[in-house]
């Protein structure tokens, strides 16, 4: 079963279409992390999905309700943690987590308590004096209490130091572990994304590149290092970042596979060799990133 | 419910300590009327000042209240996606709940109820106490809810703001474009009405979709709908609303005729408005006349007519000398002001046309640029009660085409009864109070503030007077009686509300002049033969008596042409 599901979804600010065409499926149980440049329409597509905003075209469900029909029974069991969020900065963290408590029936006092005491939540200070890593833990703490079927994050990560990230994950990863509980991460961190998600998708100007499993999109990627001593070296079909050096040749490929590669190194003659190196989803995420921005200079040319 | 109560909670803990202070401004007001209740303040001008801090305590107040209701609005703003509660399992709709019993309970009820321990201790009685309550939340909700309209639609302080000033330059902008299309009476309610449903509409939209553009639409579409309606109604829609009361046996003794003084007033040499006098016979002894509607037609014998609906008759001068009601006052007593001559003989009549007369020379000699004014042409046919003026505004056309050609009128009029009655009786003489039958009357003081030089045979009175809504105090009568029960001497002296402290808008304080008691004899105080040392004031109020109508006919109008009003 999925948890979210999108048709053809678009999103128009005015006369600019920041979602287009967006279909993806998040199955039940999974690590969801949508990526992205800044801008790309993460951010529209979780207030979609959220219904904070309204579909200009096609439909979303979430939980298997149509997204603008969410309600309270929805939302009762979806958690949603965003650095846009407003949250109450005169309350205290304990006043927050005694707001919210009655809204949810399933809330769980004990993982309450026990994930204070992991963040390290100041109980009495007000939000507003928290620090940015503070505010957004207690956000996360006040949306993970009730254990969620569904964990929305919007950019979680965005001004968090090193140790707040890293804590911050650890929560995260801590609610994956308990059960059939689905998260769907939007984000342009990729370090952090990676450690988190197994499947990712990429959004580049509003359009869906890929969703895939990390695993899958980390087979299928390598950056290839060869050398070909003689003659000159053909790009092979639908590489990414070609470069060259004399007789090294470096590209990215996204459908690794060795006997392909060990054809195309046969194919530059002689003495050529070629090696695949596996990529980080960074370095993915870069390499489809520069392909992106080259197109569009393309084709604006 | 649990979760209405809940948000409630929150919201009371986190607007406590301004709620608390802003409360405090209504406790402080009643603390300063109780004062000047009570003797605290030394004299008249002491008074004056506590009234005045009370009008500037009710102002902040009403802007606190206004700010309130705009930050508790502003906490879970329905406008946005960002917001905390959008993403929380409360429906849109369950927030407003919340909010409107928020608004309602802190800022309506809670302010009214600060005037209950009042209210009790002036015996206003009950049901005086409980229409103080709705008065007071009604004042109260005039406040709040525009802010909370206008919080709704905007989701942030600045844009709250920027939405005020918008507003503001509306208000401005109406009332100069009223002003402009000669609306110069409208009755509040209907804008009113209209405002409030199409302001609770778009909140509602609001809380329930959050489709601000149709919310903000809803919202401009009442304001545009009652700037419309109030230039562009006819104005029988605006007569429609006026008050009626049920006919008084009272009624049926009244005879009612358009009087033979229509005068057309001038304004830099130009006709512009029409003035008809109404005049009333067999008015009742106990009852006087109150305010009235009338539509008014006139007709031309080419069949052409001008209608004018829901014009508003307005009493010359309220009779002030008037009371009854109480054990011992067994006389009603009814008196119009500026009493006509005709109730003079030919003598009394000469006298005044002569005094008249000198008065406007002794006028001139002191201004020179005084035009003296010609006699009034009173005479003795003029009936003895010239009631109701009705003001018509027209265009300097119609009314020079009056004048050259007057029209038949008739006139359908709707006019209200009051019936003046005691409500407290003081002793004068130091200071002393008196409260009951929904009203309590305070004599603070009654000094000597005459300036010797002046040979002024008066006393100043200080009063400090509060009454229940349902008890408007007209007047107070002074009162001094003779040595044979039931005669009365009164002087009375007209009140009104001279300081208005809202939302008790019935609170205020007067000075009156009563009788020294001494008179000046060329180079000496004597004292005054007649003077009553038993002296009282009398508190009077209006009670409603009914109401008749009649629709009168003038086969022509006889205008007669005005200068400046």
């Amino acid at each position: 079963m999925n948890t979210i599901e999108t048709r053809n979804l678009s999103h128009r600010y005015g006369r600019t279409e920041v979602l287009h065409d967006l279909t993806l499926e998040v199955p039940e149980g999974r690590v969801f992390a949508l990526l992205g440049a800044n801008g790309a329409g993460k951010t529209t597509a979780i207030k979609v999905l959220m219904n904070l905003l309204r579909p200009s075209a096609g439909s979303a469900r979430v939980l298997g309700v149509d997204s603008v029909r969410l309600g309270p029974a929805e939302l009762g069991r979806i958690g949603y943690v965003s650095e846009n969020q407003e949250m109450p900065g005169w309350m205290t963290v304990r006043g927050l987590l005694d707001y919210c408590r009655p809204f949810y029936p399933t809330w769980d006092r004990g993982l309450e308590s026990r994930l204070l005491r992991e963040f390290e939540l100041p109980e009495w200070r007000r939000i507003r004096d928290l620090s940015r890593g503070m505010a957004m833990k207690a956000a996360l703490l006040s949306s993970l209490a009730y254990r969620p079927r569904l964990l929305v994050l919007d950019e979680p990560f965005s001004g968090l130091d090193a140790l707040a990230r890293e804590e911050f994950v650890h929560g995260i990863l801590e609610v994956a572990g308990f059960g059939e509980w689905t998260v769907f991460v939007s984000s342009h961190d990729i370090e952090e994304v990676e450690r988190l998600a197994d499947t990712v998708a990429l959004l580049d100007s509003g359009r869906l590149s890929f969703a895939e499993s990390t695993d899958s999109l980390l087979g299928r990627f390598r950056r290839i290092e060869a050398v070909t001593p003689s003659g000159d070296p053909r790009p092979p079909p639908g590489m990414l970042e070609w470069s060259r050096e004399g007789a090294r040749v470096r590209y990215v490929v996204g459908d690794y596979s060795a006997d392909q590669l060990g054809r195309w190194a046969g194919e530059q003659g002689p003495g050529a060799s070629a090696e695949a190196v596996p990529m980080t989803l960074r370095e993915i995420f870069i390499a489809l990133a520069r392909k992106s921005r080259s197109r569009a200079k393309e084709a604006a040319l | 419910m649990s979760l209405t109560l809940h948000v409630i909670r929150k919201d009371a803990r986190c607007l406590r300590l301004a709620w608390a202070l802003w409360l405090s401004l209504a406790a402080a007001e009643l603390a300063l009327v109780a004062l000047a209740f009570n003797s605290a303040f030394a004299n008249a001008e002491a008074y004056s000042h506590a009234m005045r801090a009370i009008n500037s305590l009710v102002l902040l107040w009403a802007i606190g209240g206004y700010l309130l209701a705009a930050g508790v609005i502003l906490q879970d703003p329905p406008v946005g996606t960002k917001a905390f509660w959008l993403t929380r399992p409360i429906s849109g709709m369950g927030l407003l709940r919340s909010k409107a019993i928020w608004v309602f309970a802190f800022l309506v009820l809670a302010p009214a109820l600060v005037w209950v321990p009042w209210g009790v201790y002036c015996h206003f009685g009950a049901a005086g106490i409980f229409w103080g309550l709705v008065g007071d939340g009604r004042l109260a909700l005039l406040v709040v809810f525009p802010a909370c309209v206008i919080a709704a639609l905007s989701g942030n302080a600045p844009r709250f703001m920027l939405y005020n000033v918008l507003l503001a330059a509306f208000v401005a902008a109406s009332v100069a474009i009223l002003a402009a299309a000669g609306k110069g009476f409208i009755k509040i309610d209907m804008p009113l009405l209209l405002l409030s449903v199409f302001g609770a509409a778009a909140v509602i939209v609001q809380y329930a979709c959050r489709r601000r553009w149709l919310s903000v639409g809803l919202a401009a579409a009442g304001i545009a709908l009652v700037l419309v309606s109030a230039v562009l109604w006819p104005n029988a829609a605006l007569g429609r609303g006026r008050p009626r009361v049920t006919g008084s046996p009272a009624a049926a003794l009244i005879t009612a005729k358009i009087g033979p003084h229509r005068l057309i007033r001038l304004r830099d040499g130009r006709a512009f408005a029409l003035q008809l006098f109404i005049d009333l016979t067999g008015l009742p002894a106990d009852v006087a006349l109150d305010t009235g509607y009338a539509d008014v037609s006139l007709e031309w014998p080419d069949g052409s007519h001008l209608r004018f609906d829901g014009v508003r008759l307005s009493t010359r001068d309220i009779p002030s000398e008037t009371y009854s009601g109480k054990p011992d006052a067994v006389a009603a007593v009814l008196r119009l002001p500026r009493r006509p001559p005709d109730l003079l003989d030919p003598e009394s009549l000469a006298k005044f046309r002569d005094s008249w007369t000198r008065g406007q020379e002794r006028m001139v000699r002191r201004d020179p640029t005084w035009k003296a004014r010609p006699v009034p042409d009173y005479s003795q046919s003029q009936p003895l009660t010239v009631a109701y003026a009705a003001w018509i505004e027209v265009a300097p056309e119609v009314a020079t085409r009056i004048g050259a050609s007057p029209p038949r009128c008739v006139v359908s009029m709707d006019a209200f009864l009051v019936r003046p009655l005691v409500v407290a009786t003081v002793a004068l003489g130091h200071p002393n109070g008196e409260s009951g039958d929904g009203a309590r009357v305070n004599v603070q003081s009654s000094e000597m503030s005459y300036i010797p030089e002046l040979k002024n045979t008066y006393l100043d009175a200080s009063i400090v007077y509060d009454s229940a809504p349902n008890c408007p105090l007209q007047s107070f009568v002074y009162d001094s009686r003779g040595g044979k029960p039931g005669d009365v001497w009164e002087n009375g002296f007209f009140s009104g509300t001279e300081m208005n402290a809202f939302p008790r808008a019935d609170l205020g304080f007067i000075s009156v002049h009563l009788p020294a008691g001494r008179l000046w004899r060329t180079d000496h105080w004597v004292e005054d033969p007649a003077w009553r040392p038993s002296a009282r004031l009398v508190a009077v109020t209006l009670e409603s008596a009914g109401s008749f109508n009649r629709v009168l006919q003038a086969d022509r109008l006889v205008p007669n042409w005005g200068g400046e009003p």
